[in-house]
C-alpha cells in the first residue's frame, strides 16, 4: 500500500481488494483503506461477504468500484449465491476469456465468432440464476430438506 | 424481512458475542483451575448499548480449548 501502481494504471490496471469483516480472526478492517488505495490509484474491490449481513454499508461514502455479497450469509441456503455490485466504469476494465449461456447475444457455429450480451452486466452473468425460478428453488435439494423437517416438527405432539 | 431486522443486528450479535467470550473466558478445569478456553480472535471492544449502533468487530468467536496441561485439544470457530 506504500507504494502507487508500478505502471500508469490505462497500462496495467492493479486491484485492491479488502476483505471487510473476517469471520476467521473476527476483525473489521477499517474502510478507509478502500479510499486511500483508490486515490493511489487502484481499483477497488471491498469483499462484504461477513460484513453485509450485520452491518450497514453506504458505498457511496467507501468509494469502492465493486463489492461482493454472499446471500446465504443473510438468507441461509441455497449455498453459493452471492452477487458483485459494481460500478459500470468498473466492468468495463474487465475483460472475460470464456463465455457461457446469458453472457452472448449470438455465437458463431461452426467458428469462434461471439456477440457480448449488450448490457455489460449481463456479460458476466451465467445463465444459472435465470432457471431458478421458485418452482426449481423448492425442489433444490437442501430446501427440500428444510421443508420435509418442517413438516415433521409441525406433526409432533406430546403424549 | 431481512431490512426489517437488520438494525437490530449489530447490538443483538454484538451482546450475544460479549456473553459467548466472557463466559468462555471464566470456564476452569475443576481441578487445576486453568483456563479451559483460549480464544484467538479478537473480541468486541465497546458495548452496543441502542438500536443503530454499528459493531467494532464481527460476531464469530475462534478459540482453542485447552487440556489441563494448557495444551491445546482442538481449534473451533465458533
Amino acid at each position: 500500500m506504500a507504494h502507487r501502481p508500478r505502471s500508469p494504471l490505462a497500462d496495467s490496471p492493479c486491484l485492491f481488494a479488502l476483505t471487510g469483516s473476517s469471520n476467521v480472526t473476527n476483525s473489521k478492517n477499517p474502510l478507509s483503506l478502500v479510499k486511500y488505495a483508490s486515490d493511489l490509484g487502484y481499483y477497488t474491490l471491498l469483499d462484504a461477504a461477513a460484513l453485509a449481513p450485520s452491518s450497514k454499508i453506504s458505498l457511496r461514502t467507501i468509494g469502492a468500484d465493486a463489492m461482493a455479497i454472499s446471500f446465504y450469509k443473510m438468507f441461509g441456503f441455497p449455498t453459493g449465491v452471492g452477487c458483485l455490485v459494481a460500478k459500470k466504469s468498473f466492468l468495463r476494465q474487465l475483460k472475460r476469456p470464456w463465455f457461457a449461456g446469458g453472457t452472448v447475444d449470438v455465437v458463431q457455429v461452426p467458428g469462434d465468432g461471439f456477440t457480448a450480451a449488450q448490457e455489460i452486466h449481463e456479460q458476466f452473468e451465467v445463465s444459472f440464476l435465470h432457471h431458478l425460478s421458485k418452482r426449481d428453488l423448492l425442489n433444490y435439494p437442501p430446501c427440500r430438506t428444510e421443508q420435509l423437517i418442517l413438516q415433521v416438527l409441525l406433526r409432533l405432539r406430546e403424549d | 424481512m431481512l431490512s426489517r431486522y437488520a438494525p437490530y443486528l449489530p447490538l443483538r450479535l454484538s451482546s450475544l458475542t460479549h456473553y459467548l467470550a466472557e463466559s468462555l473466558t471464566e470456564i476452569k478445569h475443576d481441578a487445576a483451575r486453568t483456563p479451559v478456553a483460549h480464544i484467538l480472535s479478537r473480541t468486541p471492544g465497546r458495548r452496543l448499548s441502542a438500536v443503530g449502533e454499528q459493531s467494532d468487530t464481527g460476531s464469530t468467536v475462534s478459540l482453542n480449548f485447552l487440556e489441563v496441561n494448557q495444551a491445546a485439544s482442538s481449534l473451533v470457530n465458533l
